[in-house]
């Protein structure tokens, strides 16, 4: 599953502190979003009689996952309807651990929030798949249809990250049958059009899509 | 492992008789065959096989739920072959059909994935099949098109009809970004005295491809011959027909296996010959 955004948002409909592991041109704006999510959840609990919440939504092939902790909601973006129990709630947890005190003053000054965001990384990379380049564009996916809309030398590179879905360079080039040198140029054309996604870990890069 | 598709833009042109010939053939030969049974909208390879008793649909396989093993029938001792001849059916119940017409642009994404993982998987031990033949749905699907994705020949089938031939010319077109840089056509249902006239079949074949490599830029259409008329098989398919319905246990007839003197047989080996080269 990969995650693209994690939004910490007052229960009142500020925007607490995010993170996003996505295209920059691509982030909804911050303020819109966490008032759009928080009016969803009190239409939500209005519906179901104050008995539950909204716990996902999928807008625009995307899924937005929601956890609430009293005075704050955590709300993860995800490729996948499933919902990422635990990561919501390690990620809420530690935020009450780390901003519980903080949280019930009187004027809450947003930038204390902001060491946070290493956290979301944290624990989210552990959990989940993210573009450690933040490149990818979420809702820009490969369908077979498009394929051939690629440029043509691209189109090997990506069937072939379509047959892995995740890869490292050399596993990309060999179920392309192209040379490293061109699966490596055609890579970062796919993540300049914003089609895969590069992850990073223990100094092990590997290329992820989506679909 | 060489791959093939066969399209037709109507039902009914023969696409499965000529899948199920060129498998059989194929494998007689010796050589290591997977017929996958790649029409969702009207699955019938499974009537010309008795398959083993418990089938696992390739459509399961396409969707993650059932391994391509557990998918895959060999059918080759069944049938005294000397190759192997492994067979995928796809599922002919309603809620299949209707899960493959709904079919939205993510779930045809997985099912290319899956389409890509088989054909690996196939290349190699145990399997190690020389021919992928995947009988297409008519039309422009989904499904349709992922096949064409993984496959090198595509060889579309016509009727001469008007309405065949007109459509077949739109869905070429239609289609040109996905076509190879050749693309294959036969045409079936020929009446036998047009194939006896050398003259009218030459001028006939120009019109058609003429008509058919319109707008296809540098992509070429290959017109790979005709087959004809078999009236003959109409009275047999009838015949099974009947005793089908009487609670027979029938499975319907395969030139290349049932006849290979007959002139289909004769015409499908040669088409073999010529899609495939260096003596397949």
């Amino acid at each position: 599953m990969i995650a693209y955004a994690v939004y910490v948002i007052s229960m009142d409909g500020r925007p607490l502190v995010s993170e996003t592991f996505q295209s920059a041109e691509t982030i909804p704006n911050e303020m819109l979003l966490a008032g759009l999510m928080t009016a969803l959840q009190g239409v939500a609990t209005e519906l179901s009689q104050g008995k539950s919440g909204l716990k996902s939504i999928k807008i625009d092939n995307l899924s937005y996952h929601f956890k609430s902790f009293g005075q704050y909601q955590i709300v993860l973006v995800t490729d996948l309807p499933e919902t990422p129990e635990n990561v919501l709630h390690r990620l809420g947890i530690q935020f009450m651990k780390d901003f519980g005190e903080q949280l019930i003053k009187d004027s809450l000054d947003l930038n204390t929030f902001q060491p946070f965001s290493d956290t979301i990384n944290e624990i989210v990379r552990e959990e989940l798949t993210i573009d450690n380049s933040k490149m990818i564009i979420p809702t820009k996916k490969f369908s077979s249809g498009e394929l051939y809309q690629l440029p043509s030398h691209l189109q090997p590179t990506a069937l072939a990250m379509i047959a892995l879905k995740e890869g490292n360079v050399e596993e990309i080039a060999s179920e392309s049958e192209k040379s490293i040198e061109d699966t490596v140029d055609n890579l970062e054309s796919l993540q300049d059009m914003g089609l895969i996604g590069k992850k990073v870990t223990n100094d092990h890069v590997s290329y992820f899509c989506s679909f | 492992m060489k791959s093939l598709a066969i399209l037709s833009h109507k039902g009914g042109v023969g696409k499965t008789i000529l899948a199920v010939n060129l498998a059989i053939h194929l494998a007689a030969e010796g050589k290591n065959i997977c017929l996958i049974d790649s029409d969702f909208h009207g699955p019938s390879i499974l009537t010309f096989f008795t398959p083993k008793s418990e089938i696992h649909w390739i459509n399961s396989f396409l969707t993650g739920e059932s391994s391509l093993e557990e998918c895959l029938q060999d059918l080759s001792n069944d049938l005294a072959l000397s190759g192997k001849l492994l067979v995928a059916f796809a599922d002919p119940t309603p809620e299949s059909i209707q899960n493959v017409i709904r079919l939205d642009q993510n779930t045809s994404m997985k099912m290319l994935h899956y389409l890509m993982k088989m054909k690996s998987m196939l290349r190699e031990e145990p399997y190690s099949i020389d021919y992928l033949i995947l009988d297409c749905s008519p039309g422009t699907g989904f499904s349709t098109i992922n096949v064409m994705v993984i496959t090198e020949i595509i060889l579309f089938m016509v009727k001469v009809t008007n309405a065949d031939i007109i459509g077949t010319s739109h869905m070429i077109e239609g289609l040109h970004k996905q076509l190879k840089s050749r693309t294959k056509i036969i045409a079936n249902q020929i009446p036998s005295d047009f194939l006896n006239d050398q003259t009218k079949k030459e001028h006939f074949q120009k019109l058609i491809e003429n008509l058919l490599k319109k707008d296809l830029g540098d992509k070429t259409v290959d017109f790979m011959g005709w087959i004809p008329n078999d009236l003959d098989l109409y009275k047999t398919e009838f015949e099974t027909a009947i005793k089908t319905l009487e609670g027979n246990p029938t499975r319907r007839m395969i030139h290349t296996l049932d006849k290979p003197d007959h002139i289909i047989s004769k015409i499908i080996k040669e088409l073999a010959n010529n899609l495939f080269g260096d003596n397949n």
